[in-house]
This record gives structure tokens, C-alpha cells and sequence, in this order.
């Protein structure tokens, strides 16, 4: 085989190999959000600021970091590992204690990115926070995205920002509208995030030895 | 230059590239880490809800059905639990076998606006209305919007009013013939559809 031929081969190996790290990469996005990709792993409250999704602007909750949160009362007793499922197919996200189911309700998994599937762990608990990507027709601002328990794994990095949280600019749940992150009502994204650990120590709550963080899985395929 | 190397790189980049094809082509290597668990899911039917809350809790559309001799009577009331109050919004009778229903995803995201189905054997219509009960310019209550989208899209049948995809905003699915429409906006406060490049599942 001749010099060129064997250049050529090279080429079309390099060629394929960085089709594929493209692919890769963009299959599941390395930030959940691209813009604030580091700046929504912190606490950020702006009760005057508008949002914009979808082209319009809209007006997030307020968020008042003074109120306390109230316990969750669980009726009966519930004993063993908390433990969180997604299933990207239906679209459902079901919390379980040992193997009392906490709450089952629907979600919006990632429409515009993947969702990531496997065995997560909570790291991180924000009561709000701002998160923003995209471009053109499809740029979201969204400050006061409220509780947001961030998940990460050997594989999914913590850094990239992959979460829970509630959501204020859609109602569409049951159905993929997000852009990596499973996007929960309000309330019920309230309603886990007061029940899941780390237990929550104030409006950001990291996971420790002391405070493990609940276990998430997901799971399934989303309908694209 | 000795040329052991070069080849032995080039079969190397080769296998990675075979490699790499596989598991591209492959989607179950993909997810590495196979669930533990599957739970059961109890999937609720929209139809049968009676009273949806809206994604922020503060407010309830409920739904009341009375029979009548020549139909069934649908009645609609907004209850606020923050200030503790409820509003009747709507009423309508149907003939029997027609039914009315609250989908899951009625509300808004800021609350303004909520969508109503009405299912009759195979048609299927659509109703935006004032979640504060603040009647329209032209004075009605609700805007069937489903009769507006087939007299401009007659190629295309609405399938599946979902949700609301941004504040003034429902998704309209739709199919064409036998296969897959693409998806719609119908912005509620101008009363127009906005087809999309993207499709909603």
C-alpha cells in the first residue's frame, strides 16, 4: 500500500473518531445549561428580574430566603433508603422510602439535550438558582428556578449541572421539555426537595459522609 | 523513517475507529449504568381528573357534571387557595355521550389562561379561556380554537392539545393522512397558530 493510500486511511480514522466524540457530546450535552453552566450551581435569588422562554418573557416566583421550609409529614412509618427513579418513557418520576412510594408524578426530561440515564446521587441542594443556554429563538433567561437538588455520578460530572428543579415558564409536563434537567411542578418539586437528602441545613445544602445524598436512577427512553 | 510504527499506528486508529462505530451504532452501551430497579408506574388517566391544580398550587379548576334529561351538564369554578376563594367560570351541556374533560397540564404557567377538551366519538375540541373568568374582546368566555385550526390547516387533524410550552402558548399536535403532523403554538392572546420546525412528543 502506497504512501497516500495510507495517509488516506489515517484521515478517514481521524475523520470517524472525531464524528464520534461530536456525536457523544452532543447526545448528552456537557452543561445542562449552557450559559450558566458554573453560575447555576450557586444560590442566586432575583425576584425582579423577568425571565424569557420560548420567545416571551416571563415573570419567575418570588423567593424569600428567610421562610423557613416545613417539615414533611409522612403518614404511617416509613422506613429504609429514599431512593428516587426517572423513567424518561413515561416520563414519570416515582420517590420510594424502602418500598413505600413517597410521590409518583409526571416530569419533562430533556427535549433539547439528553437526559443522562444511570445510578445518580444527590450533591447538591439550591433553594434558587438562575440558569440559562441556548441561542436565537431558543435562548432561555430563567432566574429563581426553585429547588434545585443537583446529580452527578462517576460518569456525569457534578460540574455539568444535571438536576431536579422546579419549573415556572412551561406547563407541559408528561412530555420532554428540557434542555438535559428533569423539569418538575412546583410544588411537587417542593415536595421532594424538602424530603430527599442531603437533609436540607439552610438554602444550600451540600452532601457529606454525615448527609449522604439521595440515590437517583433513570431510566427508559424518552419519546422523541 | 522506519515504517513498523506508522502501521502499527494506523492499525491501531483503524480498530478504535471499528470501535468506536460499534458503540456509536449501539445506543445500549450508551447508558452504562443499567436502572437497579424499575417501579411500577400507575399512570392516571387526565380524562377522569375532576380537579387539577395548577403547577405553582395557587390555584384549582374543578369540574362538576350534572345529568340532564337531553344532556350533561359540565360546570367550571376556579377556587384560589391562597385568598380562599372559588368562582364559577363556565358551563356547558353536551349532548349525552360527549364528555368534557380538564387535562393535566390546563393552567398557564403564570396562571392567565386555561384549556378545556371536549371528546365527542372521534372529534376532539379544544377550549382557551381566563383562568380569572375575564371574557374575551368579542365577549366570549372560551375560544374553541380547535374549529380555528381546522379552517386554516385543513391538511392537518389535530391529535393532542399537551400543554402549554411557553406563558401564552399551547402545543398542538397533529397528524396528516396516516402519519405524523408537525407541531403547533396556538397563542391564546392573539388568537393565531405558529407551526413549529420542532415536534412535540
Amino acid at each position: 500500500m502506497g504512501k497516500k493510500t495510507w495517509s488516506a486511511v489515517i484521515t478517514l480514522g481521524v475523520i470517524i473518531l472525531g464524528l464520534f466524540v461530536l456525536k457523544t457530546s452532543l447526545g448528552v450535552p456537557y452543561c445542562a445549561n449552557s450559559l450558566s453552566c458554573k453560575e447555576s450551581l450557586t444560590l442566586s435569588v432575583e425576584n425582579d428580574a423577568a425571565g424569557i422562554f420560548s420567545g416571551q418573557t416571563v415573570m419567575p416566583p418570588k423567593v424569600d430566603l428567610a421562610k423557613k421550609e416545613p417539615p414533611i409529614k409522612v403518614l404511617g412509618e416509613a422506613t429504609g433508603e429514599k431512593r428516587i427513579y426517572v423513567d424518561l418513557s413515561t416520563q414519570t418520576l416515582s420517590a420510594y422510602q424502602g418500598d413505600t412510594l413517597f410521590m409518583q408524578v409526571l416530569v419533562s426530561t430533556g427535549k433539547w439535550g439528553k437526559t443522562p440515564t444511570g445510578d445518580f446521587t444527590i450533591w447538591e441542594k439550591i433553594r434558587s438558582t438562575k440558569m440559562s443556554g441556548g441561542s436565537g429563538a431558543s435562548y432561555y433567561y430563567l432566574p429563581n428556578v426553585p429547588y434545585v437538588m443537583f446529580f452527578s455520578n462517576d460518569k456525569v460530572a457534578a460540574g455539568r449541572g444535571f438536576s431536579l428543579h422546579g419549573t415556572y415558564w412551561h406547563n407541559n409536563f408528561g412530555h420532554p421539555m428540557s434542555h438535559g434537567c428533569v423539569n418538575m411542578r412546583i410544588v411537587d418539586a417542593e415536595k421532594l426537595y424538602n424530603w430527599a437528602s442531603p437533609v436540607t441545613g439552610g438554602n444550600v445544602t451540600l452532601s457529606g459522609k454525615d448527609n449522604p445524598g439521595t440515590k437517583i436512577t433513570i431510566h427508559g427512553q424518552a419519546p422523541y | 523513517m522506519d515504517k513498523r510504527p506508522i502501521k502499527f499506528l494506523i492499525l491501531v486508529l483503524l480498530l478504535l475507529s471499528v470501535v468506536a462505530i460499534l458503540f456509536a451504532l449501539n445506543p445500549r452501551v450508551k447508558t452504562a449504568q443499567a436502572p437497579t430497579y424499575v417501579p411500577p408506574i400507575v399512570k392516571a388517566d387526565p380524562n377522569r381528573e375532576i380537579a387539577v391544580e395548577s403547577g405553582d398550587g395557587k390555584l384549582i379548576l374543578k369540574m362538576k357534571e350534572e345529568k340532564g334529561k337531553e344532556g350533561m351538564t359540565y360546570i367550571f369554578w376556579v377556587a384560589d387557595t391562597s385568598a380562599g376563594t372559588q368562582k364559577e367560570l363556565y358551563r356547558k351541556t353536551v349532548p349525552l355521550g360527549t364528555t368534557m374533560a380538564i387535562p393535566l397540564n390546563t393552567f398557564s404557567p403564570d396562571n392567565k389562561y386555561m384549556f378545556l377538551q371536549e371528546v365527542s366519538g372521534e372529534s376532539l375540541s379544544y377550549f382557551a379561556g381566563s383562568a380569572a373568568g375575564i371574557p374575551f374582546a368579542d365577549g366570549s368566555q372560551f375560544l374553541e380554537f380547535s374549529s380555528m385550526f381546522k379552517a386554516k390547516y385543513p391538511n392537518y387533524k389535530i391529535t393532542e392539545a399537551t400543554g402549554w410550552g411557553g406563558v401564552g402558548l399551547i402545543i398542538v399536535n397533529t397528524k396528516s393522512g396516516g402519519s405524523q403532523g408537525p407541531s403547533f403554538w396556538f397563542d391564546v392572546g392573539s388568537k393565531s397558530f405558529i407551526q413549529l420546525s420542532n415536534h412535540f412528543n
